[in-house]
């Protein structure tokens, strides 16, 4: 098995499940802050996950974006790797 | 396998990791830390992999300021080595002798442990050299394997990667300049271990007809038909002889031996316990390391212009003659007389000190003659020469007095065991300090590279 296919295949599966992540704690982050009950920390902890939730899709969207360029530009232009030095 | 690739791909796993782990709707601060932690590590690692090419370099480009030569350390190890070796021959030597005239005691008392000590020496020597050629044939394959255990995510193989990174450059860069260390350190001693004032330090050159330096050759002295020394002039045409190997102080014969060519000599005193001399080659021209032009007696040469892969030689010939070629055998190369290429000659393969050489002869006609030769090579052979330091000639080895042996044996422990392992232990020290560097301080450097 190839290692690098292996690691490529566990980062599709986890950005699939950031993605649903995001979803759950942003579903969870509007219940918790539009609860109608008068906590105030309560509300402001909803606000939170919902800020974490959306800078981490942010950055996620970003990332992946970024990198997949990365992969493409060097697997388009791939340098095989240089021949060690040899001894004189 | 690509490891530069995997951990590319590692760095992008930590990436999406630490994003998915901050997403989480969880109210565990320490859980959105390590999210947090992960994504400064990852880019960190990302910003590792790019730059290995800038590693390759840096190695390459401290090297050359600190005048690292892999060349010269690997020519120091193999002279080294033959001392050590011949010194424990030696020794074995005088053990022999003493037991057989029954002085048992003396072999089985300080003797034998001189010959541990040299033993051990000798171990040391032959360790550092088998490390330096994995670490120098193999710098590359380390530091992408380093970068790959750098990024592998939650810090899992970060210190051990870092470490490999980090004794890979500093080894590469570090460990050719051990000779010039172990110089510096004795030649502060001011102490040599030969005493007596028959043993003298010297610096020779040797250049051709043109006054260019002329590399690789073998020198030997000799005194009333007695083998003194045996020592070989490096690929820039230079002998360097400290006084632990030692050069006659008197006068004596030296012959020079290049392939099959002789030169005999007499060296005069001129100075104080060093001898700086240049010996001249009259009808060698040199046109790279170990090879060569070599002219008749009844040609002059007029003068000769390098260029970078070419060198012109104007000849005058007072009578049918003929120049030879030596090159390697590997090289490729193109002669041209008077512009015209010269494709008669006659071929002879000679095998020198482990060097093949391929010799040949063209026929040169009266006249005045421009020799062009185009030579391309790509590497030069060392001299396989069985050195013969004139300090253990001098030792004048004495089997019932062999304290001087002793104290040869004790200084060679010292130079080639107890300095080396020091000098080791400063490059493991700064290591450890570039390693700290690329492990610790990821963090900081990744928050400049992303505010997240």
């Amino acid at each position: 098995m190839d290692l690098i296919e292996f690691v490529k295949g566990l980062i599709t599966t986890i950005v699939i499940i950031a993605w649903f992540i995001f979803l759950l704690a942003w579903v969870v982050g509007w219940l918790i802050k539009g609860l109608p009950i008068p906590f105030l920390k309560l509300k402001r902890f909803g606000g939170r996950l919902i800020e974490d939730a959306v800078w981490a899709a942010f950055w996620l969207a970003m990332g992946t974006t970024v990198f997949a360029i990365i992969a493409y530009i060097v697997s388009s232009v791939q340098l095989p790797m240089p021949q060690p030095p040899q001894m004189p | 396998m690509d490891f530069l690739t995997l951990a590319f791909y590692l760095s992008v796993l930590s990436y999406c990791l630490g994003l998915a782990l901050k997403a989480l709707p969880l109210p565990f601060f320490a859980v959105k830390k390590l999210g947090r932690a992960l994504v400064n590590e990852s880019i960190f690692s990302c910003v590792l992999t790019f730059s290995y090419q800038i590693i390759v370099y840096l190695i390459e480009y401290f090297g050359i300021i600190l005048g690292t030569n892999w060349g010269f350390y690997a020519l120091w190890l193999a002279e080294k080595t033959s001392i050590l070796l011949t010194i424990f021959a030696a020794l074995k030597g005088i053990g022999l002798i003493l037991s057989k005239i029954r002085l048992n005691f003396l072999v089985q008392g300080f003797l034998s442990q001189v010959i541990g000590l040299v033993s051990t020496s000798l171990t040391t020597i032959i360790a550092t050299s088998i490390v330096s050629s994995i670490i120098h044939a193999g710098s590359s394959i380390l530091i992408g394997l380093g970068i790959a255990l750098h990024a592998v995510p939650f810090k899992l193989t970060r210190n051990v990667g870092s470490t490999l990174i980090a004794i890979t450059v500093v080894f590469s860069i570090g460990l050719p300049l051990m000779p010039q260390f172990i110089n510096l350190v004795t030649s502060t001693m001011g102490y040599t271990l030969i005493a007596g004032n028959n043993v003298c330090s010297a610096y020779i050159e040797l250049v051709d007809a043109s006054n260019n330096s002329f590399g690789q050759a073998v020198i030997e002295g000799y005194s009333s038909g007695e083998l003194l020394y045996r020592y070989s002039f490096n690929e820039k045409g230079v002998l360097e002889v400290n006084k632990y190997s030692g050069f006659p102080c008197f006068d004596h014969e030296v012959v020079l031996n290049v392939v099959d060519l002789k030169y005999a000599s007499t060296l005069r005193r001129t100075q104080e316990n060093a001898w700086n001399i240049t010996l001249y080659l009259p009808d060698v021209i040199a046109l790279a390391p170990n090879r060569f032009v070599l002219i008749d007696s009844n040609t002059y040469v007029n003068g000769v212009v390098r260029g970078e892969k070419s060198v012109n030689i104007s000849l005058f010939s007072t009578d049918q003659g003929e120049f030879k070629l030596y090159v390697e055998k590997d090289d490729d190369v193109v002669v041209l007389l008077d512009n015209v290429p010269a494709e008669n000659y006659t071929l002879e393969t000679k095998n020198w000190y482990s060097v093949n050489y391929h010799v040949r002869s063209y026929i040169l006609p009266p006249g005045e003659h421009v020799v062009t030769v185009y030579l391309n090579y790509y590497a030069t052979t060392p001299l396989d020469v069985d050195l013969y330091p004139y300090a253990l000639r001098a030792l004048n080895v004495d089997f019932t007095s062999p304290e001087v042996i002793i104290m040869l044996g004790t200084y060679a422990f010292i130079e080639l065991t107890v300095l080396p392992l020091i000098y080791i232990a400063i490059l493991l020290a700064i290591s450890l300090n570039l390693a700290r560097l690329l492990g610790g301080v990821s963090s900081s450097i990744a928050k400049l590279t992303v505010n997240l």
